[in-house]
């Protein structure tokens, strides 16, 4: 099946895919470590991540038409490939666990309190099999509508909720006290970014020349969606509130004015749905492809159906842990800095040697 | 196969099989001359005037034989005939509503074409109504409707290819396209799978259609269903493909995007302002047609506090009394205006409009009445089955309908969380189909901004190029 | 191969159709609920009351009620305890259907209950996932049973009226409302100091008749409404209010509006200043002699001053209110320092050191006589 995607695609898988969750706890992170100036360590680690974009994408450039665990064959031999697949597989599958179980708390909390939990997620997983195995094109496709509605409805609440804050809740911008806060705050927005490698998973094709550069600029534009989010947030509930609630830009939302609409949080989240959705898509989806690689000779169908019991069993495992949210945190950052910078970077510099000789 | 020539046992084997062939004989000092054809297929004053009156003026005065050459050079009178020598087609013909000329001292005969259907004049549109533009549609009869074409476009370019459906049935499908502009895979591909059908019999555009899908199991429709012909008109000035299947009034035209569906010939023939006030509405009839109910729902059985309390407190006042639950209540009436669809496209026309106007009264405000259903839903149904009609290509609005009950389902057990859960299968379906390779969600996935700007605006004087998704030779309308 | 993807198929409906059935929990029709639509609380007795008010949808239906008479749109119920969470138990024994608090209007505190138990109120509140966040909070200072009874007799929502009331006196810049958020969020700094709206009867009808001030966490003071417009001026961006001038022998009726407000920090040698800045909008509406007024330059400055100096005295009042009366920063004054000295904010305790700042106010007052009523240059004929 068809695998390639446009740049424009592949700015809205970025986007998704980082945004994802990201934006629900974001204000309460940045608030505890930076305050009221963590739009700087925000900008800072885009311009960061957006390099280890660059270098993804310029390594899907080198080798046009094939994905990571194809062209890794031939970078680092087959058996390192393997490994590095494996790893992935495993990175990926840990990540969607956690992904499923935030969507499904978030689901519990705000929409359907009484539902059986496993409900939400036997249905969540069914969704994202069914469009991972639509393939790679019809993903970006997808992302290309979904990333369009979310992001218009996520910008247009930051307005609304700016226009209702309070000036003095945000202000001042930038204080030296808390510099001190930036080590700390840098570390916590490496989850926040963490998604980029799933660009690994398509071939690019000659019309993705340009891709480092989108790829560059959408993370910036990533960094200053999240300063949006973090200020309106702030501007409406106050640094302590901010610190103090769980899914602080949710309940931001939720005591923010609209027009005919009484919990405008409700609105914001049918949408944010399908951004949720979008995230866990893509990691099953990058879950998938490295599979049917692996395992070539199954059915992809097969492969698909294996990977949701998979996840079933893992998510129903998952929710008896506590605080699940800090066990994938502790691991999540050496993972995420690995998958993004080491791998990509030492494929990179071992490609060019070779190409060299 | 070629057979051997035996001019009795031919004329007799024809006969004796077909009784409803007409002979006529005539017979001159060599030999003789047999017509054969079918009385109900054939122009009979024509066959008498320009070919039965000739032969039996010049079949009098000869004394030499008659041949076959000899008779299309110089005796009949007939635009559309050919000489023929395969004995085995013979009934083949006859059967399709040509004229048979046989000789008994020529091998070869003569093919006539003087074939009259009986059919309908030109009719108005029923399926694709408009305020302004032509009025003529499509006829079952394919020359009728080829002649509907042929004089509005004058292209040298333009190409019909004529191809026989069914064993036994043989329908006549004509493929017709502009060759410099329509995309050759298309073309090529239509051509394929048409030549691909081996089945008894077809009747009309909607079972061909069946085997030119990608996929049988497909719910959306991929191409597009014509009935006037300034739409095929337009199409085919876009580079698309035209089928028209003779029997049917409907032409097939491929390959069709989402957005297409939307587009009505108003759009084009009225100022663009109105044609995109147009086909906002229409844009926004699909999604009301398609979630008004779920919404509805959603938001009295688990979201409520989405409403101002206000509204909340309406609401509940109105469903008081109500002894069912939004859910079942939905679904009862959504059925309710199915069942009034679908008995009103059946009932005689006389009696039509009253029974629909009785009937919706009735149910209506009986079942307001009786506290069966609060006013709101009845409201939210009545838009939801108005906002189904607001769309041009009701091929478009069949599997929405079909939609709009699981739609429902979901949203009934799991709230908006169902609700975004389906329409992601909706949109999945949609983006992953594909009409005769042109994406089907085109252009808004893949994203094109300029075919973007024009599923909003279309209009003539704004829209120097074709769409760039359907990858046409010639990219450009208008040579300014 | 394709017996298995049916029998695939087959197992995959089967369970996702029991699925959906066990799904179906978190469903209930808005009319199986009892929507409420004001919530008052009093301490009374060592004892907690709870009022609720509720809508009364199935007879407070208006055809119905003009046909029969039955039935009023709004009811109120009543429960009580030793605790908040007892006093809530007894009110979920007395109502039939679960109660709806996503449609709550007004939070109605009495300064009893409030001096006690505001915060773990609010609090409780935060934690409820249904109450509405956009409830506004206010205090009263008569029994909340009052207030309903007023409102039931004339078959209108108390925690309807209330809110609106308090948003209509907002537009017209006489008043502020606060949402139980805002007040969380206050609740929640380091120093609190907020003013609430306080309700009363006036000729029995519902009013504002004041602000409660909260200071930390319990109510310390009373401001009455007609001594509250300096306040109004200092916390509010577009306030008005009307003020009587006599000047010879007229009362001029003029219009104020806050036209700009600026507020300058300034902290030396450990001393805290706020320069404070009033541009005000002043249109002469009427006197309440005939006309001409002759309302010339010389009067139009005399009068300025007059107006000045009220309206500086009021600000001055406010403020020394909050510092000597008080002792309670519910201006929000630390706000304006913080953003110009958050390093010195941090260190100091706001509470004792606002008590001794000093405060220069200086208003502008530009009158105008020649607005829809040219009193400047009119000549009777």
């Amino acid at each position: 099946m068809e695998n390639s995607i446009t740049n424009r695609q592949m700015f809205f898988i970025i986007f998704l895919i980082l945004t994802t969750y990201t934006t629900i706890d974001l204000p309460k992170v940045m608030a505890q470590t930076a305050g009221r100036s963590s739009w700087i360590p925000i900008i800072i680690a885009s311009i960061i991540f957006g390099v280890s974009a660059v270098i993804i994408t310029k390594l899907n450039n080198m080798f046009l038409g094939k994905v990571f665990f194809e062209y890794s064959q031939k970078v680092v031999g087959k058996f390192f490939a393997y490994v590095i697949a494996s790893y992935f597989i495993l990175y990926f599958i840990f990540t969607g666990v956690y992904l499923k179980l935030k969507l499904v708390n978030l689901l519990t909390s705000n929409f359907l309190p009484k539902t059986p939990k496993f409900v939400c997620l036997l249905f969540g997983i069914a969704l994202f099999a069914y469009v991972a195995n639509k393939g790679i094109t019809n993903i970006a496709r997808l992302f290309e509508i979904y990333g369009v509605s979310f992001l218009i409805v996520t910008v247009g609440i930051c307005v609304l909720m700016l226009v209702q804050g309070t000036k003095y809740n945000i202000l001042p911008f930038f204080h030296t006290s808390e510099i001190k806060g930036y080590a700390k705050t840098m570390k916590d927005l490496i989850t926040a970014y963490g998604g980029v490698e799933v660009l690994l998973i398509i071939p690019f094709t000659a019309k993705n020349k340009k891709a480092p550069k989108i790829a560059f600029f959408t993370l910036l534009f990533i960094g200053f969606l999240y300063v949006l989010i973090v200020e309106s947030t702030i501007s409406i509930l106050g640094i302590n509130n901010t610190i103090l609630l769980n899914d602080s830009f949710i309940e931001a939302i939720k005591i923010t004015e609209a027009p005919v609409i009484e919990r405008l949080d409700i609105f914001y989240l049918t949408f944010g749905l399908a951004s949720l959705f979008s995230g866990m898509i893509i990691v099953y989806a990058a879950v998938v492809e490295f599979a049917c690689r692996i395992f070539s000779k199954v059915k992809r169908y097969i492969i698909v159906i294996a990977i949701s019991l998979i996840f079933f069993i893992l998510c129903v495992f998952a929710l008896k842990i506590k605080d699940m949210e800090k066990v994938y945190k502790s691991f999540a950052i050496y993972l995420i800095l690995i998958s993004n910078f080491l791998i990509p970077i030492t494929i990179i510099i071992l490609a060019k040697v070779k190409k060299r000789a | 196969m070629m057979v051997k020539f035996n001019f009795e046992n031919i004329a007799a084997s024809l006969k004796s099989k077909n009784l409803d062939f007409t002979e006529r004989s005539i017979p001159f000092r060599r030999g003789m001359i047999k017509l054969f054809y079918i009385m109900q297929l054939t122009d009979r004053a024509a066959l008498t005037e320009n070919v039965v009156k000739p032969l039996v003026l010049y079949c009098s005065s000869v004394t030499k034989s008659i041949s076959a050459q000899m008779t299309i050079d110089g005796i009949i009178f007939a635009d559309d005939c050919r000489i023929e020598s395969d004995i085995s087609k013979i009934e083949e013909f006859i059967l399709s509503g040509m004229v048979i000329i046989l000789f008994s001292t020529d091998k070869d005969y003569i093919v006539v074409n003087f074939k009259k259907v009986e059919h309908r004049p030109i009719p108005t549109p029923q399926l694709n109504y408009t305020v302004r533009g032509p009025q003529d549609c499509f006829t079952e009869n394919l020359y009728v409707n080829l002649s509907l074409i042929r004089y509005r476009i004058k292209d040298k370019n333009m190409r019909i290819k004529k191809f026989e459906v069914g064993v036994r049935t043989k329908s006549q499908v004509a493929v017709i396209y502009i060759e410099d502009i329509a995309n050759n895979t298309v073309v090529t591909e239509i051509q394929k799978r048409i030549e691909n059908i081996n089945v008894d019999g077809i009747g009309e555009s909607g079972e061909l259609q069946a085997f030119l899908l990608n996929n049988k199991m497909q719910l959306f429709p991929s191409m597009g269903l014509i009935e006037r012909s300034d739409i095929a008109f337009h199409s085919l000035m876009e580079g698309k493909v035209l089928v028209l299947v003779d029997g049917s009034g409907v032409a097939l035209l491929a390959p069709k995007t989402f957005a297409e569906f939307f587009y009505s010939s108003d759009d084009r023939y009225d100022n663009k302002f109105f044609g995109l006030l147009g086909r906002m509405i229409r844009y926004a009839a699909i999604m009301i047609s398609l979630t008004a109910s779920s919404i509805f729902v959603a938001i009295t059985m688990f979201h409520t506090d989405l409403l101002p309390s206000k509204y909340a407190i309406s609401l509940a006042e109105m469903r008081a009394n109500v002894p069912f639950t939004a859910f079942i209540g939905a679904i009862m009436i959504e059925f309710i205006m199915e069942l009034l669809r679908e008995s009103l496209l059946r009932v005689p026309k006389q009696i039509g409009p009253a029974v629909g106007i009785v009937g919706a009264i009735v149910i209506g405000q009986a079942a307001i009445a009786a506290g069966i259903f609060s006013p709101l839903l009845l409201i939210i149904a009545s838009v939801s089955l108005l906002a189904s009609f607001a769309i041009p290509d009701y091929s478009l609005v069949n599997p929405f309908r079909i939609l709009k009950f699981i739609l429902l389902l979901f949203t009934g057990a799991l709230g908006f969380y169902g609700f975004s859960i389906f329409l992601t299968y909706i949109l999945v379906e949609l983006v992953s189909l594909n009409s005769f390779g042109v994406p089907y969600l085109a252009p808004w996935a893949p994203f094109n901004l300029y075919d973007f700007i024009k599923t909003f605006f279309n209009n003539v004087t704004i829209d120097p190029k074709r769409p760039n998704y359907l990858r046409t030779k010639d990219n450009t309308k208008t040579k300014q | 191969m394709i017996k298995f993807n049916k029998t695939l198929l087959i197992l995959a409906v089967a369970l996702l159709l029991s699925v959906f059935v066990s799904g179906c929990g978190d469903f209930k029709d808005i009319n199986e609920k009892r929507i409420v639509t004001a919530v008052a609380l009093d301490k009374k007795d060592n004892e907690i009351y709870l009022y609720v008010e509720i809508a009364n949808i199935e007879g407070g239906n208006k055809s119905e009620s003009k046909s029969t008479g039955a039935g009023k749109k709004y009811i109120y119920v009543k429960s009580h305890g030793k605790t908040i969470p007892e006093a809530r138990e007894a009110l979920d024994r007395q109502l039939d259907k679960q109660p709806y608090l996503s449609a709550v209007r007004t939070l109605v505190l009495t300064e009893d209950f409030a001096k006690e138990y505001l915060v773990e109120y609010l609090f409780r509140l935060r934690a409820d996932e249904l109450y509405r966040k956009k409830t506004i909070t206010v205090i009263t200072k008569e029994d909340p049973k009052k207030l309903l009874e007023i409102s039931n007799e004339k078959d209108v929502s108390v925690g309807f009226s209330i809110e609106e009331m308090l948003k209509t006196l907002e537009d017209a810049g006489e008043s502020f409302s606060r949402t139980t958020s805002r007040v969380l969020e206050n609740l929640s700094d380091r120093y609190t100091g907020i003013l609430l709206p306080c309700i009363g009867l006036h000729d029995k009808e519902n009013s504002l008749i004041g602000y409660s001030v909260v200071n930390g966490t319990t109510i310390n003071g009373f401001i009455p409404v007609e001594e509250s417009k300096g306040m109004i001026f200092i916390k509010t961006d577009k306030s008005k209010f009307y003020y009587i001038v006599p000047y010879k022998d007229n009362k001029f009726t003029i219009e104020v509006s806050l036209k700009k407000r600026k507020i300058k920090p300034s902290y030396e040698r450990g001393k805290i200043s706020f320069d404070m800045k009033y541009d005000f909008d002043a249109k002469l509406m009427y006197g309440d002699k005939k006309t001409p007024y002759n309302f010339d330059d010389a009067s139009n400055a005399e009068v300025t001053e007059i107006l000045t100096k009220t309206l500086e005295h009021e600000l001055l009042n406010a403020v020394e209110q909050a510092q000597k009366v008080f002792d309670c920063d519910y201006l929000q004054f630390d706000d304006e320092f913080r953003l110009k000295f958050p390093v010195e904010f941090e260190k100091m305790d706001w509470q004792n050191e606002f008590l001794k700042a000093s405060f220069n106010i200086d208003a502008k007052v530009k009158l105008s006589g020649t607005w829809m009523m040219d009193y400047e240059t009119y000549e009777r004929r």
